[in-house]
């Protein structure tokens, strides 16, 4: 499987990312004959993912064409084109096709032409009104050839008039469920412990891990630490973290740019032995997707660096609101820097009024034993 | 944020739902949802992964419907209840910074219509 987009060549499965050519030579030519005099045989499956290029070598798109077969015909027609210079649209054409054959009514109705050059935002629902006989040529001047094999397998789906019965199940839960249950269930187990749980959030080099390093270094002997570190790829920072005291997990994540819950589940018995008291982890350099999935920590303790700029908060505002903690760190490059750092703490309390900030270089030590004191207290009040 | 992931997530929560049911469902025909202001979901993100995520499930070819759930913070000074402009969560009454937020964080399944 492709660890990038998880799609497996040969198999049904769609992918949507833009993708280079060095990474998959996904090329299937396809001819794509839609004479759709309608005699509509397709309940075909036709997924086959293929990149071209639409006279410009350096771009390439994704297409993904799926015709399903259900009750009623749903044809999707995806094109993701990404990074396109003249046309970078992603169409979703929904085509509700209510139809019967041998003799009867078929309702399509599809209000063509296409003019282009044109740009589609999001989501795109065509409502078609009848008319026969029509061809789908698109006018898109896509120049896609695609050939398909089609297994022809018709399920007709009912008359447009006859009415479905249907039934309405209420659920009223969140879309999180899944990840949010798991991470009460860690909350639990670590609470049961008495084990602290910090989730340390922020960019990809604000100084998690150099953070880190000196924190275990400080706290060895003192408090019983362990770290769950989160990468798309490397074991770097769990290299850069042992032998410090603390047992250190590293989890890469290959396309993943957050932590779940469900991963660190995975780790707890592994990485919390008896006694640890204070558990770090360290989540993937991201502002935005961390910010969403509990995993089950104490608290989430956002990391802004002093070179990132004193709005950061204000534009990351799910995360800096989630956060009890913020710490400002790199504070040893102020004298470099045109930042003032009482505009940063300005922004945090923007979005969190209740934040506690700290100022800190893990580099010369300066700000740290505020750091640790505010960890101590943590452990501290749990015991 | 991760809607492809979250699509994913939400389809697995529907199956199931469905498993819970005495009577058999052959698919999913609208999702009904909610979403906050501050979810960190972007509505138009989700309505485009959801085909990928739901093809061959039992959620395949559903409809969407959103319901956006606007900011609302209740003050814990004055007592009002204020839909401050996202991301600030002042109170709109007495600008008290010291509030909760009532709604706007969700992002919530409400139903769905079967058949």
């Amino acid at each position: 499987m492709c660890e990038d987009c998880g799609c497996q060549e040969g198999n049904e499965r769609a992918y949507f990312n833009q993708v280079s050519a060095q990474e998959h030579a996904h090329e299937h030519a396809h001819e794509h004959a839609h004479g759709h005099g309608h005699s509509h045989e397709h309940a075909h499956r036709h997924s086959a993912p293929h990149a071209h290029s639409h006279g410009d070598a350096s771009a390439k798109a994704v297409h993904v064409h799926i015709h399903v077969a259900s009750g009623t015909d749903v044809h999707v027609y995806t094109h993701v084109d990404g990074g396109h210079p003249v046309h970078g649209h992603p169409h979703v054409h929904t085509h509700r096709h209510g139809h019967e054959h041998d003799g009867q009514a078929h309702e399509h109705a599809h209000e063509h032409p296409h003019d282009h050059p044109h740009t589609h935002e999001g989501v795109h629902q065509h409502e078609h009104e009848s008319h026969h006989g029509h061809s789908h040529e698109h006018g898109h001047s896509h120049e896609h050839p695609h050939a398909h094999e089609h297994d022809h397998n018709h399920e007709h789906g009912e008359l447009p008039s006859e009415k479905k019965r249907t039934r309405t199940i209420a659920l009223e839960s969140s879309v999180m469920a899944l990840n949010d249950a798991q991470a009460a269930q860690n909350r639990a187990w670590l609470t049961q412990r008495k084990v602290v749980a910090v989730n340390l959030i922020s960019s990809p080099g604000s100084g998690k891990t150099y953070l880190l390093e000196k924190t275990l270094e400080a706290l060895r002997g003192e408090i019983a630490c362990a770290v769950i570190t989160g990468d798309m790829q490397t074991d770097n920072d769990a290299r850069r973290m042992t032998g410090k005291g603390a047992k250190v997990v590293q989890i890469e994540t290959r396309s993943a740019c957050h932590l779940s819950a469900q991963q660190i589940k995975e780790q707890l018995e592994n990485v919390v032995a008896n006694g640890v008291q204070l558990l770090f982890i360290e989540n993937v350099g991201n502002l935005v997707c961390p910010a969403a999935f509990d995993l089950g920590e104490a608290q989430k303790i956002a990391l802004v660096s002093v070179s990132e700029g004193e709005d950061k908060p204000v534009k990351y505002p799910v995360l800096f609101h989630g956060a009890a903690m913020t710490v400002i760190t790199k504070i040893d490059l102020l004298p470099h820097l045109d930042v003032d750092v009482a505009k940063y703490k300005a922004s945090i309390r923007r979005v969190q009024p209740n934040a506690q900030i700290l100022e800190v270089s893990a580099k010369t030590g300066d700000g740290m034993e505020s750091w640790l004191g505010y960890l101590r207290k943590l452990v501290a009040d749990v015991r | 944020m991760h809607e492809l992931s979250l699509a994913q997530s939400m389809i697995e929560q529907l199956a199931e739902t469905l498993k819970n049911e005495s009577e058999a469902v052959s698919r999913i025909e609208r999702i009904d949802l909610e979403i906050g202001s501050m979810s960190g979901v972007d509505k138009d993100a989700f309505e485009f992964v959801f085909p990928f995520a739901a093809e061959g499930s039992v959620a395949e070819g559903a409809i969407l419907t959103f319901r956006e759930v606007q900011l609302q913070v209740g003050c814990q000074e004055c007592g009002a209840v204020t839909s401050p402009e996202y991301p600030f969560v002042s109170c709109e009454a007495c600008g008290s910074v010291k509030t909760d937020i009532l709604a706007g964080k969700e992002f919530k399944i409400i139903q769905m219509e079967v058949s």
